[in-house]
């Protein structure tokens, strides 16, 4: 059975940032993009790049500053109560810390079934026994006497993260957050979380958006998906996980592929490594004029990255979008550059020779 | 699915089965610490000696002269006071006062703090800002003093206005302790989830925050007991408030009038009230071992 | 107009470890502390050594008592623990120093000159109330070895310029100042402070972006092939392993279970959880991959199961593995690995990787 359902979630340029005047930091800026249902789309960056908050907005824990979320078509904010009730339901969220993500002085037991009583989800105690124990199954929890009775710390920490995920599908979501789900957890117990949660998606047809840092497990989950790249707020590149991997556009991804450690000797030693420009990671507060990967970019070029702003679909090949200029000029789509930044260019490819 | 039916006891006797035994698991980890059990014991023991003891031993409050300053004998085992009266009795109805104002005072600046600190945390902005000055405005103030000034006053007579003066002044320190609690504890990846899970503020502040406080404030609560004690017999001893009955207080303040440090024989009359203080304050603050455990799974042992 | 380089290639082959002088010989190691629930058996016999030049990776996950390790041998351990066996580290001249029977102040003298530890760029491992210059200072004065003539501010400035950083922006700054990526830096740095022959890592790289993490790298690859330092890495992180590790110990259960140079363990392993590990990491290049898990959950080092400490989550296990714990055995010429079935495992390992 793998009948998705539920509604699309649309972002529209939408933006979250904090602070006021010359102290404002832009977590988000100017991101789009639509998650179907039954998709998986893994968000991969850095740190402060963006893709928690980005996260969060979608879960409708947090609202943008600017642009608009569409869920089903209709913009979040016009939705009325009862709407709003359902979206929140519809969309819960995994967290990255273990040791946090579950009251210490509750039960597992507790946990579960608060959302199912508040929601009255369930009808009579043995309902409920019923619906903990199929939850608990479901998440590779077995026997689930045994771990409904126990508090958190007395649990590992896969296992607690197999608990957030019960805890999520307990109001029967169509799309799941997952906020690093994997990070803090043991490497060898990694990927049968990760194989747990893509049987839940082909069992439950819920949708998918992961967000993590590490490239090489965000290729494992998403490969049938797509991947997204942030980069100081923005995403600069976009599209189906095989082809970001395989075939980066965005100087940035290449960066990032390039620099990854992996665990093969001979592979590792002897890969290309990408020297970037500089060491030094812009803040958040002060951001490089135009493309702002710029300072640190091996393909920067003078007056045409430093003017405007690539947008995130600068670069357009079906699908895959890209915000480069570079790379845009590269594969033919040199159209797509803003004139001024394509004047800037020529001005300083003048003054150069 | 038959199976999991089978197993079912019936509901509603589960259900009331479950608390009574939650209850009875609770209590006995009280056992669990042996300085708190101690403690614990300690404590049950002075009350039930100061609130039932009176009604089993009488205190005949007439004076008899040539019965002054005994020491401790068989027939008076802590001696007498300056009238020849029994000092043991005395402590045995002294303590019912200071302990009922105690109570009522910590009972009523716990109450403050807590509704003030969590509302302070939970809303925020403007009114969090005028909570926490009025809670440093009060804090700055020198409670001894006004406490005296205010006593003179108001002409605090009986327990109740005693109590509620001292709990009126001494919230301030737990308020912005548990505002900071809150303030963390709402950001909490658990509580995130129950919004994201829409399960209601009501459920979040009494079912996922509070109780990560409750052993914090329980804690707190039985310092606070400690503190009110401290401030009421500081107020009788000084004098400020009206001399009435024999409590704990009263004997402090007529045994140093009385003069009784000068004489070897009549130190009890002194000490006893306040070496009985003191053990009941530790008492308590051994007990919050075992309170600690009881609010935290996770510091169980076992 | 200039392209700027871009795509240089920045190779780090290992070359065959160097056959130099010994620097650390760990014999017999054992560590426990003492609990209420009753002793942890934080690390169980461990014994390996460690020359000149070689870098040592030891890889493990939770309950492996790899950091343990690591403490001991600078005996970093709280006042819980018991230490037996020997740590014997060879100085230059020559002399051989027990590091497990020193005294405290012999021990302070000993630290940092002939063996330093580098511990992860958290923001608590600086002082956030001391500016780095005085984080110098202070470890010179702690350890300086009397009668050496030193001059601290120009060895300062040339650790931090080894490590790429701008010591005269650096000196004055305060740790919170610094990103992860240059606090890092600066913890190598002081540990290369008193030029010691032997350095330990402790996850040096986990918590730090992916471009951090590789800068890093290449800073540890200078120092090990510039510099000639022994050093240990500690880490969960196998890729970190394939990068810079001339010899490779994968620990369970405060044990090496298997011991070899990182050609021999990374691609022809005899340990099941070795192979386990392989298994369940992802690559980057390269297609889907089919990856599976180590069943079960890490080890409780308070109550360890009798015979090997890996029988409950070992495909491999057979009866005499619930019965006695494996020793180290030798597999081939310069490998170790403890299970008494690495041959069947090995067969399946060949097998898996000519199809």
């Amino acid at each position: 059975m793998s009948t998705s359902k539920g509604s699309p979630i649309q972002f529209e340029h939408v933006g979250r940032s904090y602070g006021v005047g010359t102290q404002t930091v832009r977590a988000v800026d100017d991101v789009s993009f639509t998650v179907e249902p039954g998709e998986t789309l893994c968000l991969v960056g850095e740190s402060g790049c963006g893709k928690s908050t980005t996260g969060r907005m979608v879960a409708g824990l947090l609202d943008p500053t600017e642009g608009r979320v569409l869920y089903g078509g209709r913009q979040v904010e016009t939705l009325n109560d009862q709407e709003r009730k359902r979206y929140r339901r519809a969309v819960q969220i995994i967290h990255q810390d273990p040791y946090a993500s579950l009251n210490p002085i509750r039960s597992i037991s507790q946990t579960l079934s608060a959302p199912l009583k508040h929601h009255k989800l369930v009808n009579g105690r043995t309902e409920l026994r019923n619906r903990l124990e199929e939850l608990m199954t479901l998440v590779g929890l077995t026997p689930p006497g045994d771990f409904l009775r126990k508090y958190p710390h007395q649990l590992s920490g896969g296992q607690r993260q197999r608990v957030s995920v019960a805890r999520a599908l307990t109001v029967e979501p169509e799309f799941i957050v997952a906020d690093e789900p994997v990070s803090m957890v043991d490497v060898s117990l990694r990927v049968s979380l990760l194989n747990m949660m893509l049987e839940l998606q082909s069992e439950l047809g819920v949708t998918f958006l992961f967000i993590t840092h590490d490239l090489a497990v965000a290729k494992h989950f998403a490969w049938e998906g797509r991947l997204g790249v942030m980069y100081l707020g923005r995403m600069v590149e976009i599209g189906l996980t095989p082809k970001v991997v395989g075939e980066p556009i965005h100087p940035y991804t290449k960066s990032l592929i390039s620099a990854l450690p992996e665990p093969d000797p001979d592979l590792t030693r002897n890969k290309e490594r990408i020297r970037l420009r500089s060491l030094d990671i812009p803040s958040l507060l002060e951001l490089p004029p135009g493309c702002t990967f710029h300072p640190r970019c091996p393909y920067y070029e003078e007056g045409l990255c430093d003017t405007t702003r690539p947008a995130e679909d600068t670069v357009s090949l079906n699908g895959r979008l890209a915000a480069c200029y570079v790379m845009a000029r590269e594969l033919g789509q040199e159209d797509r550059i803003p004139e001024e930044s394509r004047r800037q260019a020529k001005l300083h490819e003048q003054r150069a020779s | 699915m038959t199976t999991a039916t089978q197993r079912q006891a019936p509901s509603s006797m589960g259900d009331r089965y479950e608390t009574l035994r939650g209850m009875g698991s609770t209590l006995k980890l009280m056992t669990n610490n042996k300085v708190g059990f101690a403690g614990f014991l300690v404590v049950l023991i002075i009350l039930v000696v100061t609130f039932i003891g009176p009604l089993i031993v009488p205190f005949d409050s007439t004076a008899d002269v040539s019965q002054i300053y005994q020491p401790p004998s068989m027939q008076h085992l802590l001696g007498t006071d300056s009238a020849g009266r029994d000092v043991l009795i005395q402590i045995v109805h002294g303590g019912r006062d200071i302990l009922i104002v105690g109570f009522l005072a910590a009972f009523v600046s716990t109450t403050i703090a807590v509704t003030l600190g969590s509302l302070s945390a939970f809303i925020g902005g403007r009114t969090d800002s005028l909570l926490t000055w009025i809670a440093d405005m009060v804090l700055t103030i020198p409670q001894l003093p006004l406490l005296a000034v205010l006593a003179g006053v108001l002409r605090l007579n009986g327990q109740a206005a005693v109590a509620l003066v001292i709990g009126l002044l001494f919230w301030p320190s737990l308020m912005r302790a548990v505002r900071a609690q809150a303030l963390s504890l709402k950001e909490r990846d658990y509580v995130e989830s129950a919004r994201a899970l829409d399960l209601g503020t009501p459920h979040i502040v009494f079912r996922e925050i509070a109780p990560n406080m409750a052993g914090y404030i329980a804690i707190n609560f039985t310092l606070a007991v400690t503190g009110a004690m401290y401030a009421s017999v500081g107020l009788i001893l000084l004098g400020l408030v009206p001399l009435s009955g024999t409590n704990w207080g009263v004997m402090i303040n007529l045994a140093w009038v009385g003069g009784a440090i000068f004489f070897p024989d009549s130190i009890w009359y002194i000490m006893a009230p306040i070496l009985i203080i003191a053990i009941f304050q530790l008492g308590l603050v051994a007990m919050n071992r075992s309170l600690v455990e009881m609010f935290d799974p996770r510091l169980r042992r076992g | 107009m200039a392209r700027n380089e871009r795509d240089e290639i920045a190779t780090g082959s290992a070359a065959t470890p160097p056959e130099g002088d010994l620097v650390l010989s760990v014999e017999n190691l054992v560590v426990e502390y003492r609990t209420g629930r009753g002793p942890v058996h934080a690390v169980r016999d461990v014994s390996f050594e460690l020359r000149q030049g070689e870098s040592l990776a030891l890889i493990g996950e939770s309950g492996s008592g790899k950091t343990t390790l690591g403490l001991s041998l600078v005996r970093l351990l709280p006042s819980s623990a018991r230490l037996h066996g020997t740590i014997t580290f060879y100085s230059k001249d020559g002399l051989q120093t027990d590091a497990a029977t020193l005294s405290e102040e012999e021990l302070r003298r000993f630290r940092w000159q002939e063996c330093a530890m580098v511990f992860q760029s958290a923001l608590n491992a600086l002082n956030p109330v001391m500016r780095i210059r005085d984080h110098f200072k202070d470890t010179y004065k702690a350890h300086q070895r009397d009668g050496r003539t030193f001059d601290l501010d120009e060895r300062s400035r040339e650790v931090l310029k080894f490590v790429q950083l701008d010591a005269s922006r650096v000196l004055k700054a305060y740790p919170h100042e610094l990103s992860g990526g240059m606090r890092q830096r600066v913890m190598i740095a002081l540990g290369l402070l008193l030029e010691p022959r032997v350095l330990i890592l402790d996850e040096p790289t986990t918590a730090l972006d992916v471009l951090t993490q590789r800068a890093i790298i290449e800073v540890l690859r200078r120092l090990k092939e510039e510099l000639g330092f022994a050093m240990i890495f500690i880490s969960h992180d196998l890729s970190l392993a394939a990068e810079l590790a001339d010899r490779v110990a994968t620990t369970y259960a405060g044990r090496i279970v298997e011991i070899g140079d990182v050609q021999q363990v990374f691609y022809h392993p005899r340990h099941p959880y070795t192979l386990g590990l392989l298994n369940a990491v992802p690559t980057l290049a390269g297609g889907r991959e089919d990856l599976t898990s180590i069943p079960g959950t890490p080890p409780d080092l308070i109550e360890l199961p009798a015979g090997c400490k890996f029988n409950p989550r070992c495909p491999f296990a057979t009866d005499r593995c619930y019965e006695d714990d494996p020793p180290l055995i030798e597999v081939a010429p310069g490998q170790l690995a403890a299970c008494w079935n690495w041959e069947t495992v090995g067969a399946q390992w060949e097998e898996g990787r000519t199809q």
